[in-house]
Protein backbone atom coordinates (compact mmCIF):
# COMPACT_ATOMS: atom_id res chain seq x y z
CA UNK A 1 0.00 0.00 0.00
CA UNK A 2 2.92 2.23 0.90
CA UNK A 3 4.75 1.49 -2.37
CA UNK A 4 1.28 2.48 -4.18
CA UNK A 5 1.23 5.47 -2.20
CA UNK A 6 4.92 6.21 -3.30
CA UNK A 7 4.32 5.21 -7.13
CA UNK A 8 1.24 8.23 -7.23
CA UNK A 9 3.60 10.32 -5.03
CA UNK A 10 6.51 10.22 -7.78
CA UNK A 11 4.04 10.10 -10.69
CA UNK A 12 2.84 13.51 -9.72
CA UNK A 13 5.70 14.70 -9.19
CA UNK A 14 6.69 13.99 -12.68
CA UNK A 15 3.91 15.69 -14.11
CA UNK A 16 4.06 18.64 -11.74
CA UNK A 17 7.82 19.42 -12.58
CA UNK A 18 7.55 20.18 -16.54
CA UNK A 19 4.62 22.60 -15.79
CA UNK A 20 5.88 24.75 -13.30
CA UNK A 21 9.33 25.35 -15.62
CA UNK A 22 6.74 26.09 -18.47
CA UNK A 23 4.91 28.03 -16.35
CA UNK A 24 8.55 29.94 -15.36
CA UNK A 25 9.21 30.14 -19.25
CA UNK A 26 6.10 31.97 -20.10
CA UNK A 27 6.37 34.41 -17.33
CA UNK A 28 10.22 35.07 -18.54
CA UNK A 29 8.55 35.42 -22.27
CA UNK A 30 6.01 37.86 -21.34
CA UNK A 31 8.52 39.90 -19.29
CA UNK A 32 10.98 39.52 -22.72
CA UNK A 33 8.63 40.72 -25.09
CA UNK A 34 6.98 43.43 -22.89
CA UNK A 35 10.22 44.62 -22.65
CA UNK A 36 11.18 44.65 -26.70
CA UNK A 37 7.91 46.40 -27.40
CA UNK A 38 8.23 48.98 -25.16
CA UNK A 39 11.53 49.85 -26.85
CA UNK A 40 10.40 48.89 -30.48
CA UNK A 41 7.35 51.26 -30.02
CA UNK A 42 10.26 54.40 -29.85
CA UNK A 43 11.15 55.76 -33.18
CA UNK A 44 14.62 55.39 -31.52
CA UNK A 45 17.17 52.72 -32.29
CA UNK A 46 17.95 50.00 -28.75
CA UNK A 47 20.69 47.65 -27.95
CA UNK A 48 20.37 43.97 -27.08
CA UNK A 49 23.48 42.69 -25.47
CA UNK A 50 23.31 38.94 -25.38
CA UNK A 51 26.05 37.89 -22.62
CA UNK A 52 25.58 33.76 -23.61
CA UNK A 53 25.04 34.44 -27.10
CA UNK A 54 28.17 36.83 -27.54
CA UNK A 55 26.82 39.38 -29.12
CA UNK A 56 25.68 42.44 -29.14
CA UNK A 57 22.23 43.82 -31.59
CA UNK A 58 21.24 47.15 -32.80
CA UNK A 59 17.79 46.93 -33.52
CA UNK A 60 14.83 49.26 -34.74
CA UNK A 61 11.33 47.99 -34.21
CA UNK A 62 11.79 44.87 -33.84
CA UNK A 63 14.22 44.67 -36.57
CA UNK A 64 18.12 44.05 -36.00
CA UNK A 65 20.12 46.60 -38.30
CA UNK A 66 23.62 45.33 -36.96
CA UNK A 67 25.52 42.74 -35.12
CA UNK A 68 28.08 42.58 -32.90
CA UNK A 69 30.07 39.23 -31.76
CA UNK A 70 31.81 39.77 -29.00
CA UNK A 71 35.34 38.11 -28.79
CA UNK A 72 35.62 37.86 -24.99
CA UNK A 73 33.12 38.74 -22.29
CA UNK A 74 33.33 39.13 -18.48
CA UNK A 75 30.89 39.77 -15.75
CA UNK A 76 31.51 40.52 -12.10
CA UNK A 77 28.71 41.54 -9.43
CA UNK A 78 24.84 41.58 -9.27
CA UNK A 79 23.34 39.37 -11.47
CA UNK A 80 20.56 41.87 -14.04
CA UNK A 81 17.28 40.70 -14.08
CA UNK A 82 15.96 40.71 -17.62
CA UNK A 83 14.64 44.60 -17.90
CA UNK A 84 15.43 48.04 -19.55
CA UNK A 85 18.41 49.83 -18.87
CA UNK A 86 19.34 53.48 -19.75
CA UNK A 87 22.73 54.33 -21.11
CA UNK A 88 23.88 57.52 -18.82
CA UNK A 89 27.06 58.25 -20.52
CA UNK A 90 30.35 57.13 -21.94
CA UNK A 91 33.53 57.81 -20.55
CA UNK A 92 34.90 59.48 -23.50
CA UNK A 93 32.27 62.79 -24.58
CA UNK A 94 31.53 62.36 -28.56
CA UNK A 95 31.53 66.12 -28.63
CA UNK A 96 35.32 66.29 -27.33
CA UNK A 97 36.23 64.48 -30.27
CA UNK A 98 34.60 67.18 -32.81
CA UNK A 99 36.01 69.14 -34.86
CA UNK A 100 35.62 73.34 -35.20
CA UNK A 101 35.04 74.43 -38.26
CA UNK A 102 37.75 78.24 -38.95
CA UNK A 103 34.48 80.09 -40.79
CA UNK A 104 37.66 81.26 -43.44
CA UNK A 105 36.18 79.09 -46.00
CA UNK A 106 39.77 77.67 -46.94
CA UNK A 107 40.02 74.76 -46.74
CA UNK A 108 38.24 71.72 -46.63
CA UNK A 109 40.07 68.16 -47.19
CA UNK A 110 43.88 66.61 -47.87
CA UNK A 111 42.57 64.80 -51.00
CA UNK A 112 43.07 66.99 -53.94
CA UNK A 113 41.10 67.15 -56.43
CA UNK A 114 42.36 68.24 -60.99
CA UNK A 115 41.77 71.03 -62.32
CA UNK A 116 39.46 68.70 -64.51
CA UNK A 117 37.30 67.58 -62.00
CA UNK A 118 36.76 70.63 -60.66
CA UNK A 119 35.54 71.63 -64.04
CA UNK A 120 33.27 68.61 -64.20
CA UNK A 121 31.94 69.45 -60.86
CA UNK A 122 31.48 73.51 -61.70
CA UNK A 123 33.01 73.86 -58.04
CA UNK A 124 35.55 76.16 -59.38
CA UNK A 125 35.48 78.57 -62.24
CA UNK A 126 38.65 79.32 -62.53
CA UNK A 127 40.30 75.29 -62.47
CA UNK A 128 41.02 76.11 -65.88
CA UNK A 129 43.73 79.35 -65.41
CA UNK A 130 45.91 77.10 -62.96
CA UNK A 131 43.87 77.38 -59.64
CA UNK A 132 43.53 74.01 -57.80
CA UNK A 133 41.88 74.21 -54.78
CA UNK A 134 43.35 71.60 -52.43
CA UNK A 135 40.82 69.97 -50.60
CA UNK A 136 41.22 67.90 -46.99
CA UNK A 137 38.57 66.35 -44.85
CA UNK A 138 38.34 67.91 -41.83
CA UNK A 139 35.76 65.12 -40.25
CA UNK A 140 35.27 63.11 -37.20
CA UNK A 141 34.91 59.45 -38.42
CA UNK A 142 34.84 55.93 -37.48
CA UNK A 143 38.71 55.95 -37.11
CA UNK A 144 38.63 58.68 -34.79
CA UNK A 145 36.68 56.60 -32.12
CA UNK A 146 38.36 54.88 -29.40
CA UNK A 147 38.68 51.44 -28.97
CA UNK A 148 38.61 51.12 -25.73
CA UNK A 149 35.95 52.77 -23.19
CA UNK A 150 33.54 52.49 -21.05
CA UNK A 151 29.55 52.68 -20.80
CA UNK A 152 27.52 53.85 -17.78
CA UNK A 153 24.03 52.54 -17.59
CA UNK A 154 21.78 53.63 -14.82
CA UNK A 155 21.67 51.08 -11.59
CA UNK A 156 25.57 51.45 -11.01
CA UNK A 157 26.41 49.20 -14.27
CA UNK A 158 29.70 49.74 -16.11
CA UNK A 159 30.16 48.40 -19.13
CA UNK A 160 33.91 48.50 -20.59
CA UNK A 161 34.39 48.04 -24.38
CA UNK A 162 38.18 47.01 -25.02
CA UNK A 163 39.54 45.59 -28.22
CA UNK A 164 42.35 42.82 -28.35
CA UNK A 165 45.84 44.05 -27.79
CA UNK A 166 48.25 42.46 -30.36
CA UNK A 167 51.74 41.87 -30.51
CA UNK A 168 54.15 41.70 -28.00
CA UNK A 169 52.20 43.63 -25.40
CA UNK A 170 49.47 41.04 -25.76
CA UNK A 171 50.86 38.04 -23.47
CA UNK A 172 51.39 40.99 -20.46
CA UNK A 173 47.96 42.04 -21.76
CA UNK A 174 46.61 38.32 -21.40
CA UNK A 175 48.41 37.33 -18.05
CA UNK A 176 46.37 40.70 -16.57
CA UNK A 177 43.34 39.82 -18.06
CA UNK A 178 43.80 36.10 -15.84
CA UNK A 179 44.70 38.06 -12.79
CA UNK A 180 41.95 40.64 -13.19
CA UNK A 181 39.35 37.88 -13.76
CA UNK A 182 40.36 35.22 -10.97
CA UNK A 183 41.85 37.60 -8.26
CA UNK A 184 40.69 41.47 -8.79
CA UNK A 185 36.99 40.80 -9.56
CA UNK A 186 36.51 37.81 -6.89
CA UNK A 187 38.32 40.65 -4.25
CA UNK A 188 35.98 43.43 -5.62
CA UNK A 189 33.08 40.88 -5.12
CA UNK A 190 33.94 39.82 -1.74
CA UNK A 191 34.37 43.64 -0.55
CA UNK A 192 31.35 44.92 -2.33
CA UNK A 193 28.97 42.16 -0.57
CA UNK A 194 30.66 43.11 2.43
CA UNK A 195 29.83 46.59 1.80
CA UNK A 196 26.30 45.87 0.36
CA UNK A 197 27.12 48.11 -2.37
CA UNK A 198 25.40 46.80 -5.32
CA UNK A 199 27.24 47.10 -8.85
CA UNK A 200 27.69 45.23 -11.99
CA UNK A 201 30.78 45.00 -14.53
CA UNK A 202 30.75 43.69 -17.33
CA UNK A 203 34.13 43.65 -19.86
CA UNK A 204 33.57 43.08 -23.54
CA UNK A 205 36.23 42.51 -25.89
CA UNK A 206 36.20 42.30 -30.00
CA UNK A 207 39.16 41.14 -31.80
CA UNK A 208 38.74 43.86 -34.15
CA UNK A 209 39.11 47.61 -33.17
CA UNK A 210 36.85 48.96 -35.98
CA UNK A 211 34.02 46.65 -34.20
CA UNK A 212 34.95 48.63 -30.74
CA UNK A 213 34.77 51.74 -32.16
CA UNK A 214 31.69 50.81 -34.55
CA UNK A 215 29.74 50.68 -31.13
CA UNK A 216 30.93 53.77 -29.59
CA UNK A 217 29.49 55.71 -32.50
CA UNK A 218 26.00 53.57 -32.79
CA UNK A 219 25.65 53.45 -28.47
CA UNK A 220 24.46 57.18 -28.64
CA UNK A 221 23.80 58.38 -24.81
CA UNK A 222 20.25 57.82 -23.56
CA UNK A 223 20.41 54.63 -25.86
CA UNK A 224 18.01 52.07 -23.95
CA UNK A 225 19.11 48.53 -23.86
CA UNK A 226 18.33 44.92 -22.78
CA UNK A 227 20.89 42.42 -21.32
CA UNK A 228 20.18 39.15 -21.26
CA UNK A 229 22.21 37.08 -18.77
CA UNK A 230 24.17 33.73 -19.82
CA UNK A 231 21.93 31.07 -20.29
CA UNK A 232 19.18 32.75 -22.47
CA UNK A 233 20.72 32.26 -25.55
CA UNK A 234 19.65 28.57 -26.10
CA UNK A 235 16.19 29.39 -24.79
CA UNK A 236 13.14 29.93 -27.04
CA UNK A 237 11.62 32.00 -24.50
CA UNK A 238 14.14 34.71 -25.40
CA UNK A 239 14.31 34.42 -29.13
CA UNK A 240 11.67 37.19 -31.45
CA UNK B 1 77.28 26.73 0.56
CA UNK B 2 75.51 30.19 0.47
CA UNK B 3 74.59 30.18 -2.70
CA UNK B 4 72.57 26.41 -1.96
CA UNK B 5 70.90 28.43 0.59
CA UNK B 6 69.93 31.60 -1.05
CA UNK B 7 68.84 29.12 -4.07
CA UNK B 8 66.54 27.02 -1.41
CA UNK B 9 65.48 30.03 0.14
CA UNK B 10 64.48 32.11 -3.21
CA UNK B 11 63.15 28.19 -4.14
CA UNK B 12 60.74 28.42 -1.33
CA UNK B 13 59.69 31.92 -1.77
CA UNK B 14 59.09 31.79 -5.00
CA UNK B 15 56.63 28.27 -4.75
CA UNK B 16 54.89 30.15 -1.95
CA UNK B 17 54.23 32.67 -4.18
CA UNK B 18 53.00 30.71 -7.11
CA UNK B 19 50.85 28.41 -4.08
CA UNK B 20 49.60 31.70 -2.84
CA UNK B 21 48.65 33.03 -6.42
CA UNK B 22 46.75 29.81 -7.23
CA UNK B 23 44.99 29.43 -4.06
CA UNK B 24 43.67 33.24 -4.98
CA UNK B 25 43.00 32.30 -8.10
CA UNK B 26 41.51 28.85 -7.31
CA UNK B 27 38.82 30.86 -4.46
CA UNK B 28 37.98 33.70 -7.66
CA UNK B 29 37.33 31.03 -10.04
CA UNK B 30 35.16 29.18 -7.30
CA UNK B 31 33.64 32.90 -6.95
CA UNK B 32 33.48 33.30 -10.53
CA UNK B 33 31.52 30.82 -10.68
CA UNK B 34 29.48 31.26 -8.06
CA UNK B 35 28.24 34.49 -9.68
CA UNK B 36 28.33 33.19 -13.13
CA UNK B 37 25.04 30.63 -11.80
CA UNK B 38 23.45 33.37 -10.13
CA UNK B 39 23.52 35.20 -13.12
CA UNK B 40 22.32 32.17 -14.75
CA UNK B 41 19.19 31.27 -12.31
CA UNK B 42 18.42 35.68 -11.77
CA UNK B 43 15.36 35.48 -14.39
CA UNK B 44 14.36 31.95 -13.07
CA UNK B 45 12.29 32.80 -10.52
CA UNK B 46 9.70 29.80 -9.42
CA UNK B 47 6.29 30.99 -10.53
CA UNK B 48 2.62 29.54 -8.49
CA UNK B 49 0.61 29.80 -12.02
CA UNK B 50 -2.47 27.77 -12.34
CA UNK B 51 -3.61 26.58 -15.90
CA UNK B 52 -5.58 29.53 -16.42
CA UNK B 53 -3.05 32.00 -15.81
CA UNK B 54 -0.76 30.46 -17.62
CA UNK B 55 -3.16 30.20 -20.45
CA UNK B 56 -3.81 34.10 -20.58
CA UNK B 57 0.15 34.41 -20.17
CA UNK B 58 0.16 32.18 -23.16
CA UNK B 59 -2.21 34.40 -25.17
CA UNK B 60 -0.76 37.90 -24.04
CA UNK B 61 2.54 36.53 -25.87
CA UNK B 62 1.08 35.65 -28.82
CA UNK B 63 -0.68 39.37 -28.58
CA UNK B 64 2.49 41.12 -27.59
CA UNK B 65 4.50 38.79 -30.87
CA UNK B 66 1.99 40.15 -33.48
CA UNK B 67 2.23 43.89 -31.87
CA UNK B 68 5.55 43.46 -32.56
CA UNK B 69 5.03 42.07 -36.42
CA UNK B 70 2.69 45.05 -36.75
CA UNK B 71 5.49 47.56 -35.79
CA UNK B 72 8.16 45.86 -38.04
CA UNK B 73 8.62 47.93 -41.45
CA UNK B 74 7.50 45.81 -44.24
CA UNK B 75 8.17 46.13 -48.11
CA UNK B 76 11.17 48.80 -49.14
CA UNK B 77 13.15 50.30 -46.52
CA UNK B 78 16.47 52.00 -45.89
CA UNK B 79 19.15 51.57 -43.59
CA UNK B 80 22.18 53.64 -43.61
CA UNK B 81 25.12 52.79 -41.19
CA UNK B 82 26.64 56.50 -40.81
CA UNK B 83 30.09 54.96 -39.31
CA UNK B 84 30.63 53.10 -42.45
CA UNK B 85 28.81 54.77 -44.61
CA UNK B 86 27.12 52.29 -46.34
CA UNK B 87 23.26 52.06 -47.34
CA UNK B 88 21.32 48.92 -47.88
CA UNK B 89 18.23 49.22 -49.83
CA UNK B 90 16.01 46.40 -47.82
CA UNK B 91 12.79 44.53 -49.43
CA UNK B 92 11.54 42.74 -46.00
CA UNK B 93 14.50 40.77 -44.73
CA UNK B 94 16.40 40.85 -48.50
CA UNK B 95 19.34 43.46 -49.33
CA UNK B 96 18.33 44.68 -52.98
CA UNK B 97 21.10 47.21 -52.93
CA UNK B 98 24.19 48.43 -50.80
CA UNK B 99 25.48 51.47 -51.44
CA UNK B 100 28.66 53.59 -50.38
CA UNK B 101 27.22 56.75 -49.91
CA UNK B 102 28.76 60.17 -47.91
CA UNK B 103 27.24 61.27 -44.20
CA UNK B 104 28.10 64.46 -41.73
CA UNK B 105 31.10 65.29 -41.20
CA UNK B 106 30.37 65.98 -37.32
CA UNK B 107 32.14 69.50 -38.09
CA UNK B 108 30.71 72.20 -35.69
CA UNK B 109 30.74 75.61 -37.46
CA UNK B 110 29.99 78.51 -34.71
CA UNK B 111 29.39 82.06 -35.97
CA UNK B 112 31.27 84.78 -35.35
CA UNK B 113 30.45 88.39 -34.32
CA UNK B 114 26.95 89.07 -32.59
CA UNK B 115 24.63 86.00 -33.19
CA UNK B 116 26.44 83.03 -32.19
CA UNK B 117 24.43 80.37 -34.07
CA UNK B 118 26.01 77.09 -34.05
CA UNK B 119 25.67 74.10 -36.07
CA UNK B 120 26.61 70.45 -35.68
CA UNK B 121 27.02 68.38 -39.40
CA UNK B 122 25.68 65.22 -37.78
CA UNK B 123 23.58 63.13 -40.10
CA UNK B 124 20.41 62.40 -37.66
CA UNK B 125 19.95 59.35 -36.04
CA UNK B 126 16.83 57.17 -35.64
CA UNK B 127 13.89 56.48 -36.98
CA UNK B 128 12.61 58.88 -40.29
CA UNK B 129 10.65 58.40 -43.19
CA UNK B 130 10.72 59.79 -47.40
CA UNK B 131 8.58 63.14 -46.77
CA UNK B 132 8.93 63.95 -50.22
CA UNK B 133 10.52 63.53 -53.60
CA UNK B 134 12.31 65.94 -55.90
CA UNK B 135 13.74 65.21 -59.36
CA UNK B 136 16.06 67.42 -60.65
CA UNK B 137 16.30 69.13 -57.11
CA UNK B 138 17.61 72.90 -56.50
CA UNK B 139 19.91 73.71 -53.40
CA UNK B 140 18.71 76.61 -51.54
CA UNK B 141 21.72 77.30 -49.46
CA UNK B 142 21.23 77.95 -46.07
CA UNK B 143 22.88 80.36 -43.95
CA UNK B 144 25.84 77.85 -42.65
CA UNK B 145 26.73 76.88 -46.47
CA UNK B 146 27.39 81.01 -46.46
CA UNK B 147 29.71 81.28 -43.00
CA UNK B 148 31.27 78.34 -43.93
CA UNK B 149 32.57 79.90 -46.65
CA UNK B 150 33.28 83.42 -44.94
CA UNK B 151 31.14 84.74 -47.30
CA UNK B 152 27.95 87.31 -45.90
CA UNK B 153 24.25 86.04 -46.06
CA UNK B 154 22.53 87.35 -49.35
CA UNK B 155 19.47 88.69 -48.25
CA UNK B 156 17.79 87.48 -51.66
CA UNK B 157 16.21 83.48 -51.75
CA UNK B 158 17.67 83.69 -55.34
CA UNK B 159 21.12 84.28 -54.10
CA UNK B 160 20.67 81.31 -52.18
CA UNK B 161 19.70 78.96 -54.83
CA UNK B 162 22.25 76.52 -56.56
CA UNK B 163 21.28 74.18 -59.57
CA UNK B 164 23.05 71.17 -60.63
CA UNK B 165 24.53 70.03 -57.05
CA UNK B 166 22.23 67.69 -55.47
CA UNK B 167 22.36 65.15 -58.57
CA UNK B 168 19.18 64.31 -60.35
CA UNK B 169 16.98 62.98 -57.63
CA UNK B 170 16.35 64.05 -53.87
CA UNK B 171 14.20 62.09 -51.00
CA UNK B 172 13.69 64.61 -47.96
CA UNK B 173 13.55 62.76 -44.54
CA UNK B 174 12.87 66.18 -42.54
CA UNK B 175 14.19 69.15 -40.99
CA UNK B 176 16.08 69.78 -44.80
CA UNK B 177 17.84 66.55 -44.83
CA UNK B 178 17.94 64.83 -47.41
CA UNK B 179 19.57 61.51 -49.46
CA UNK B 180 21.04 63.11 -52.57
CA UNK B 181 23.41 62.74 -55.55
CA UNK B 182 26.72 64.47 -55.58
CA UNK B 183 29.09 65.95 -57.81
CA UNK B 184 32.26 64.83 -55.69
CA UNK B 185 32.16 60.88 -55.96
CA UNK B 186 35.64 60.82 -55.02
CA UNK B 187 34.44 61.24 -51.58
CA UNK B 188 31.69 58.97 -51.23
CA UNK B 189 32.43 56.55 -48.30
CA UNK B 190 33.42 59.37 -46.36
CA UNK B 191 32.08 61.21 -43.50
CA UNK B 192 31.70 65.69 -45.32
CA UNK B 193 28.37 66.35 -45.46
CA UNK B 194 26.76 68.91 -43.40
CA UNK B 195 24.00 66.02 -42.57
CA UNK B 196 22.44 64.99 -45.99
CA UNK B 197 23.20 61.29 -47.17
CA UNK B 198 24.78 61.88 -50.40
CA UNK B 199 24.65 58.77 -53.16
CA UNK B 200 26.56 58.14 -56.47
CA UNK B 201 24.36 58.41 -59.72
CA UNK B 202 23.12 55.10 -60.01
CA UNK B 203 22.16 53.96 -56.34
CA UNK B 204 20.32 57.21 -56.45
CA UNK B 205 18.39 56.28 -59.63
CA UNK B 206 17.60 52.63 -58.00
CA UNK B 207 16.53 54.03 -54.53
CA UNK B 208 15.01 56.78 -55.84
CA UNK B 209 12.58 54.32 -57.98
CA UNK B 210 12.09 51.91 -55.16
CA UNK B 211 11.40 54.41 -52.53
CA UNK B 212 8.11 55.90 -52.36
CA UNK B 213 6.74 58.67 -50.02
CA UNK B 214 6.46 57.47 -46.32
CA UNK B 215 9.68 54.71 -47.03
CA UNK B 216 11.23 54.11 -43.77
CA UNK B 217 14.77 55.37 -42.91
CA UNK B 218 16.53 53.98 -40.02
CA UNK B 219 19.97 55.53 -39.57
CA UNK B 220 22.15 54.82 -37.15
Amino acid sequence: MARIHLYIIFAMLLILQPLSRADAGVAERNNFLTQVLSLAEKPKAYFILDLGGYKITLMARGVAIREWAITRLQFAGDPLPVKTYLLEKKSIRIDDLRNNIAPDGSVVNNISITPAEENKTGDNKESGDKKVKKYEVIAMEINDMPTSYRLFLNEGITIDIMSQTEGSVSFLKNAFDVFKAYAYYPIREIWNSYHKKAHTEIEIFFKDKTEAQALFWAFTDETECIILPPGTEDREDYQL
Amino acid sequence: MLTKKSLIISSIIFGSLLLVIAIIEGIGYHIINKNKSEWMNINHEKTDLDEKAVKDLQKKNEKLIKQLNKLSPKGIYIIVDTAKNILYLKKDNDIIRKAVIATGSGNVLTEQGGKNRSWTFDTPKGEFAVKYKLKDPKWVKPDWAFLEEGEDVPKKVGDRVEEDVLGEYAMGFGNGYFLHGTLYTRLLGRNVTHGCVRLGDEDLEVVNKASTVGTKIYIF
